[in-house]
């Protein structure tokens, strides 16, 4: 039927193709036809109307054209060929020759057809109603907009090609039928959405990108769905190079995020996020009490207003950030409104989430032959008289539970042609799986545009919010995770009349985890205002100024309180203590940029950015702490006897001029150049103002004729960059010789010297080179991208160890290099495209090596106890160091240990001088894996995350394991030595451990390879005509999985840990609270 | 409209240039100190700071390789020490080493910079400068004790030059020499006393002389150590008028020569260490049977000194498990007393000045006194009156060592153990350190 219309259109319209003055060049060898068509269509604003298993019938064209006109450069594609065409309006219609004369009786009867009436509706892919579609039969003014349920009725004059056109959808050309009721279906255009990439101070069109952008958008892929807290965990696994481990599973908690390896050993290996063009505050905030683990900066902004996140990886993408720029750049872009389309928009989810792993210990009569046994072993009486008779106390089971998430966001937006405007609220709410925690948020956000003139816009973006954290401390002691594997299991969580029992007849200051949870409070509370006004003026045409003034204003508000009782081991000897802490980091950036965009005849493409800024943040803190109250329910510290108070600030300044120049001939050659100068605060006297370069080069082989013939290849790009970028996080004052105050005695205030000055201190240098290769294949289907790069970084800020007899530990100094190399893959296949069912895998892996190229100074011992972690030449940030064991002695139950130091390890091995390089942090490659699905309503994707090669340091076994005193261990203790003779693979049991056999060891460090199933999700779209009478619009309902499965052999909750949450101890497991599996239900409605 | 906003940019544009000078708030530069009298105040009293540092320290030290202690397995570092294996790398030696230099460093940088303050008397700056130069002295003859021959600096680091900050070690007698030099200046020029908590909280002359008869007595040149106890009971008398229990009940009192003061600004480990549980502690240095079965029946000491919680004996000095503040006496009439007691007999013996003095301690001790008939006696009563007297108030090792004793009472056989090994990451630090003390 559709075919019979188009050809009565084909005879009934004899178009001359003469008259239009479009000039075609194109040279094609042995083209198919459908390549050439394409390639016609490039140069000319034609549309081709056809049916493609016609084409598959016509013979490679050959020809060669310059300034053509299209009726010839057609006459040649058809010539010979068992097709015709036509042109109708701009539209160029194909049929078949032997078609077209049988038909031709059709054009009879439809040539006198009436004024006609055409009704219809348009969806989407997935079935929804699209309001305010455009509807226009073509080459007329004739139109109509779709209504709220995506309805239309238009009157035309006769039959025509009706146009479908939509934000972010391809449009549709359809000839008019009048005699039934049109049915349109709207494909979303990703490739629209992804083909503009974000930069820094602008944008710039995915094709012409010649440095390593990687790019995540986070709307179109539902990822905000996913009962994910914090944005940069929506990166995790999914864009090469960029590895996140979040460090543990604290709600709230940091993540450890590096593009491309950590470069810097003390400066810091956090990237620089820039969230709508203001670049944010990350350090760690927090102040006060208790060994908490670190507040996140970033978990203050809510995932769900996130549009895209793009990251800038090279340096030559990241260079115009200059000093900042050495860790790369993760550019957050939040949602804004669109003209003609506005759309309330609810989003939900609840669910629960469980610990999913639990470390097999001891039960009570084991745990009391172990005690006597360690004691017996050095002599001393056993203390516990009847081990068979203690009875076992399930601490794991008592602090984990099964917590409950949710989240509610509503957001409205829309907007005229002048005004668009973003309005969103929502509100999270976290139980922790660890009995005590938790986490809430509050967020608004408030995005505004508006076009005053055409020359004049100005705009606001907003966002503010508050959020608190139940925190639970992990330390040894009081961490309650910590003290659930190292209690006594003899010991009764509850007396019998079901009080719990703070009473340990064991070990006297290791508390209950249950009145840990119930008695000491200690919250934080953030709060956050981000965001930025700006305003842009248009000097000329492609001449456009832009400045705006942001702030990013952070204040955490941390409250500690244990009552003064006797069921804490901190109530009864201090009799009560408080701690109220108040930070605030005040941020405030002004940036100036002026673009001028020009093209110069027609193939050279200029754009130019100049720039200026200036940024200055001020940190201050003021911690009060109080003990020995009055009562427990008097919290305020006022109610205490014995006070302290203690204040801080700091504070730095940036003033930088930036520039940029992106050259492209032709659309195949793209040359961009970038060069920006820092000034900073934290620089030395010496070195104030930074220079940081960058060029970068592309060339799309695939425009070239000789590939523009195979129509399987898309594109082919080869990307070349160099740049040098810095890196400023080397302390505020750091090069100054500074004397600090609060070396305080008899109540008189006293002075000491701090620091050394250091003049020559400058920013940590980093070169990076990259080499790329972008191909695309079947119209994009298949999309793959290759990545390599070196990573070079000089001037390694290092605390040098200077002789402690001068009164100094360390000096920072600017010596040592690290580099970097990896290679990063992504692979990107749309697998099958049917209506009703399409099925997508993007796959990415990065490699990355890390070493240690020069280090002056020679080893720098670092991590627990000074000896676990090693910084050393020739090998990786995250070195594990310490003994190599040989195997436990069977006559005495102690370790061999590899003896370096020649001493024959009498008395006792070394711990500074028999340590050998036991293992790397870093893992080999890590990447992601995903598989999305639609049939119809349906949608589903998995997504699998994975890490291999690298080891963890698990801090659990290293204490409980050590068999030395009260502490419960795991049941790997079963393997011990307990008799002379006994061949055994753990030590023996030695009360106090004299002889060192709990020393760092490759006893405690274990493989943290893992592959976890990271999420699954489906979801359902609901349609009937109920839902679109009371105006909803779409409604879906989803279920979504995340850490579902984890494939590992590491022995602790979770291997994707990193407790200390920076680089040089990287890898460290301390009893870290772990990562929650979570299931969720979720519903989207939009209105 | 649009020009206000133009303007508004352009006026931050122009007015923000100076972002890039910051001054830190919470620190001054070492230039802009020095300058007025209380900068004087300010470093010596910051110098002092370092001193409660290393009290605990100097504490443990003595104790723990002695039969006094005893570990509970909690620390490591510290079992090793209880159990007389001596390594250069316990990490508690690194503390201990850094402490001593850290302070070092800060009496060099009053006793350079203070001279050069303008609109500051003579004798104020020189009151200033006794005091760095008495902690100077005091932490070398710490020094000199722990580790044999260290490195001898006077003078303030000023720059993070690796190489020049690398000092070979200078030999035992030559560091007693500047110690020498430093106590007799603060002899001279420190003050009779200080005001308010000062006045036993800080050093003063009669700090200087109680160190100088320790010293001396150290190396067993008893007419100097006999000179030095009397100017100090020229100041004291020889009357132990304070209950012994009330000698760490009560803070500063009557008898104490110089107590590092601490309170809860300024809070200690002490009580921690050495408290059972029930108490606010962790009880990680328990109490030895051999010393608490040392004590003679009715000797008021014992009970002042020890107390009994969870089926074990805990000593109870340093009882403030709450707020943690509990001072060390660092000089104090009694020792003074048995020291010069000590000094007399072993210049001639019998001695009933000696006696007199050993018999003052017992008595307040509610003993009767002793006449031992011989030097080797009165040895014997002196080491075990000291013993008991001063027990966990940093004497006992010392006293062994001193006295030659180490095989006697520890059944250490090789005298090279009578100094402990120079931390191995100092070593690192500084090659210039090498070799390793003997025996290590």
């Amino acid at each position: 039927m559709k075919l019979a219309i188009i050809l009565c259109l084909t005879a009934l319209l004899q178009v001359n193709a003469a008259g239009y003055a479009q000039k075609i060049s194109l040279s094609v060898k042995n083209a198919p036809m459908e390549k050439a068509l394409r390639e016609i269509k490039k140069q000319v604003n034609y549309s081709f109307l056809y049916n493609t298993q016609m084409l598959q019938s016509a013979k490679p064209v050959n020809f060669s054209v310059s300034n053509s006109s299209l009726e010839e450069v057609l006459r040649l594609c058809f010539n010979g060929q068992p097709l015709t065409y036509s042109i109708v309006d701009e539209t160029i219609i194909i049929s078949s020759k032997q078609n077209l004369k049988s038909e031709n009786q059709v054009q009879v009867v439809e040539e006198v057809a009436p004024p006609q009436e055409i009704k219809g509706s348009v969806t989407d892919s997935k079935g929804v109603g699209l309001p305010g579609v455009s509807v226009k039969l073509k080459k007329t003014t004739i139109g109509v907009t779709t209504d709220i349920n995506g309805n239309f009725t238009i009157n035309i004059p006769e039959a025509g090609t009706l146009v479908f056109s939509y934000i972010g959808f391809k449009s549709v050309e359809l000839p008019s039928n009048a005699t039934s009721k049109m049915n349109v279906v709207l494909q979303e255009d990703e490739q629209a959405l992804s083909e503009i990439v974000v930069v820094g101070y602008g944008t710039q069109s995915k094709k012409d990108v010649s440095s390593a952008i990687g790019s995540l958008s986070v709307g179109s892929k539902k990822l905000a769905d996913l009962p994910i807290t914090s944005p940069e965990q929506l990166l995790q696994g999914r864009v090469g190079g960029v590895n996140i481990t979040q460090d543990t599973g604290t709600p709230g908690g940091r993540s450890t995020v590096r593009i491309r390896g950590a470069s810097s050993i003390t400066g810091g290996n956090d990237p620089l996020y820039v969230v709508d063009g203001v670049p944010v505050n990350t350090g760690n905030y927090n102040g006060a009490a208790g060994g908490a683990v670190a507040q996140n900066p970033l978990s203050n902004i809510s995932p769900n207003d996130i549009e895209s996140i793009d990251i800038l990886k090279d340096a030559s993408a990241a260079a115009i950030y200059g000093s900042r720029a050495s860790n790369g750049v993760i550019v957050i872009t939040t949602k804004r409104g669109k003209e003609d389309q506005t759309k309330i928009s609810y989003n939900t989810y609840f669910g629960y989430q469980e610990v999913a792993k639990r470390i097999p210990l001891l039960g009570g009569p084991e745990w009391g032959e172990l005690i006597n046994e360690a004691n017996v072993n050095v002599g001393r009486t056993p203390p516990i008289a009847n081990p068979s008779a203690l009875t076992t106390t399930d601490w794991q089971e008592e602090i984990f539970r099964r917590a409950p998430i949710h989240n509610n966001e509503l957001s409205l937006s829309g907007g005229t042609k002048k005004t668009q405007y973003f309005l969103s609220g929502s509100y999270l709410g976290q139980t922790g799986v660890v009995i005590g925690s938790g986490f809430t948020r509050g967020n608004v956000r408030f995005n505004f545009d508006q076009t005053i003139n055409e020359r004049l816009k100005v705009g606001v973006n907003m966002s503010m919010n508050r959020a608190k954290t139940d925190r639970v401390s992990t330390g040894d002691r009081d961490g309650i995770v910590a003290v659930a594997i190292v209690k006594s299991p003899a010991v009764p969580a509850r007396n019998a009349d079901g009080s719990l029992n703070p009473n340990d007849p064991y070990i006297s200051n290791i508390d209950n985890p249950l009145i840990i949870a119930d008695q000491v409070r200690n919250d934080a509370f953030s709060n956050r205002a981000l965001g930025n006004a700006f305003l842009e003026f248009k000097i000329l045409d492609g001449l456009n100024f832009r400045s705006s003034i942001g702030v990013d204003y952070l204040s955490l508000e941390e409250v500690y309180f244990v009552p003064p009782n006797t069921l804490t081991v901190v109530g009864r000897t201090t009799n009560g203590t408080g701690t109220n802490s108040m930070t605030q980091d005040k941020g405030w950036i002004n940036e100036n940029t002026l673009n001028y965009n020009k093209t110069f005849k027609e193939n050279h493409r200029f754009n130019m950015l100049l720039g200026y800024s200036n940024q200055e943040s001020a940190f201050d803190r003021t911690v009060a702490s109080a003990s020995n109250f009055a009562l427990e329910a008097i919290q305020t510290l006022g109610s205490a006897s014995i006070k302290n108070s203690t204040s801080t600030g700091s504070s730095w300044g940036l003033t930088s001029y930036f520039s940029r120049l992106n050259y492209s001939f032709k659309d195949k050659f793209n040359v961009a150049a970038s060069y920006r100068i820092d000034g900073s605060s934290r620089f030395s006297e010496n070195n104030k103002y930074g220079r940081f370069p960058s060029v970068s080069a592309a060339y799309r082989i695939g425009q070239e004729d000789f590939l523009k013939n195979l129509t399987w290849v898309e594109d082919v790009k080869v990307r070349a960059s160099w740049g040098r970028t810095g890196n400023q996080e080397i302390g505020n004052f750091t090069s100054r010789g500074l004397f600090g105050g609060g070396f305080n005695y008899i109540g008189l205030s006293g002075l000491a010297q701090t620091q050394l000055a250091n003049p020559d201190l400058s920013w940590e240098s980093t070169e990076q080179i990259n080499l790329g290769l972008d191909l695309s294949f079947l119209k994009g289907r298949i999309n793959f991208s290759i990545d390599a790069y070196k990573k070079n970084t000089s001037g390694l800020l290092l605390a040098v160890s200077l002789p402690t007899s001068s009164g100094f530990a360390s000096s920072l100094q600017n010596v040592g290099n690290v580099e970097n190399k990896g290679i990063e893959l992504a692979l990107n296949t749309v697998n099958i495209d049917k209506t009703n069912f399409k099925w997508s895998t993007d796959f990415n892996i990065s490699f990355n090596k890390n070493e240690v190229t020069n280090l002056p100074g020679g080893d720098i011992p670092l991590g627990f106890n000074g000896y676990a972690s090693v910084i050393k030449q020739g090998y990786p940030i995250g070195t594990f160091f310490g003994w190599n064991l040989l195997g436990v002695n069977p006559a005495t139950g102690n370790y061999i240990v590899q003896d370096l130091n020649g001493d024959g390890n009498i008395p006792l091995p070394s711990t500074t001088l028999d340590n050998v390089v036991l293992g790397s942090a870093q893992p080999k490659f890590t990447g992601g894996f995903t598989n999305s699905v639609s049939y119809k309503n349906f949608d589903a994707s998995v997504f699998l995350h994975f890490v291999y090669g690298n080891m963890i340091f698990n801090q659990a076994e290293y204490s409980y394991g050590r068999l030395h005193t009260w502490f419960n261990s795991s049941t790997l203790a079963r393997n011990r030595w307990r008799k002379p003779g006994d061949i055994a693979t753990l030590h023996r049991a030695a009360w106090g451990d004299p002889t060192r056999n709990g020393s760092v060891s490759n006893r405690v460090l274990q493989d943290g390879s893992f592959l976890r199933v990271k999420n699954i999700a489906m979801g359902y779209n609901i349609k009937n005509a109920a839902m679109k009478k009371a105006g909803i619009q779409n409604l879906r309902v989803y279920v979504a999985g995340q850490n579902i499965f984890t494939f590992t052999d590491y022995r602790g909750y979770d291997p994707e840990v990193n407790a200390n949450g920076n680089d040089t101890t990287l890898g460290f497991d301390m009893s870290s609270y772990p990562q929650a599996r979570s299931f969720s239900l979720g519903l989207n409605a939009t209105f | 409209m649009k020009k206000i906003f133009l303007i508004f940019f352009l006026y931050l544009s122009v007015s923000s240039c100076d972002v890039v000078d910051q001054e830190p708030i919470d620190s001054v530069s070492t230039q802009s100190l020095f300058k007025l009298p209380s900068d004087a105040n300010a470093a010596i009293v910051g110098t002092y700071r370092y001193l409660a540092n290393l009290g605990p320290n100097y504490i443990y030290f003595a104790e723990l390789p002695t039969k006094n202690s005893k570990g509970n397995a909690l620390n490591r570092q510290f079992e090793q020490l209880n159990n007389l294996i001596i390594v250069a790398d316990n990490s508690q030696f690194t503390g201990l080493w850094d402490q001593q230099f850290v302070l070092i460093n800060s009496a060099n940088v009053v006793i350079a910079k203070v001279p050069g303050i303008p609109g500051m008397t003579d004798a104020a700056k020189n009151s200033v400068v006794a005091e760095a130069r008495f902690l100077r002295a005091f932490v070398y003859f710490n020094l000199v004790r722990y580790f044999g021959a260290v490195p001898l600096i006077t003078t303030p680091t000023e720059s993070p030059d690796v190489k020049a900050l690398q000092v070979s070690r200078t030999p035992v007698d030559d560091v007693y020499k500047q110690i020498l030099v430093d106590l007799d200046f603060a002899k001279l020029n420190l003050p009779e006393t200080h005001a308010g908590l000062g006045k036993t909280g800080r050093a003063t002359k009669a700090a200087a002389y109680a160190l100088g008869a320790r010293i001396h007595l150290t190396r067993k040149n008893y007419p100097l150590a006999i000179a030095d106890a009397n100017q100090v009971i020229n100041r004291r008398g020889e009357a132990l008028s304070v209950a012994y229990a009330n000698l760490f009940l009560t803070k500063n009192s009557a008898e104490a020569i110089l107590e590092i003061n601490y309170d809860t600004q300024l809070q200690n480990s002490l009580a921690t260490t050495f408290l059972p549980g029930t108490l606010g502690g962790t009880r990680t240095i328990e109490v030895n049977n051999d010393i608490f079965n040392a004590y003679e029946t009715g000797d008021l000491r014992k009970d002042a000194t020890y107390g009994f919680a969870n089926a074990a004996n805990y000593m109870k000095k340093y009882s403030r498990g709450g707020t943690k503040d509990d001072n060390i006496i660092v000089f104090r009439l009694a020792e003074v007393l048995l020291a010069k007691a000590e000094a007399l007999a072993e210049t001639s013996y019998p001695s009933a000045d000696a006696l007199k003095l050993l018999n003052e301690v017992r008595r307040r001790a509610g003993l009767a006194a002793i006449n031992p008939a011989t030097i080797a006696d009165f040895r014997t009563a002196l080491y075990k009156e000291r013993r008991l007297e001063l027990c966990f108030e940093g004497h006992e090792w010392f006293d062994i060592v001193r006295t030659g004793r180490l095989q006697a009472v520890l059944g250490i056989t090789d005298n090279n153990k009578s100094i402990w090994p120079v931390p191995s990451v100092e070593i690192a630090r500084n090659p210039k350190l090498q070799p390793q003390n003997p025996g290590y």
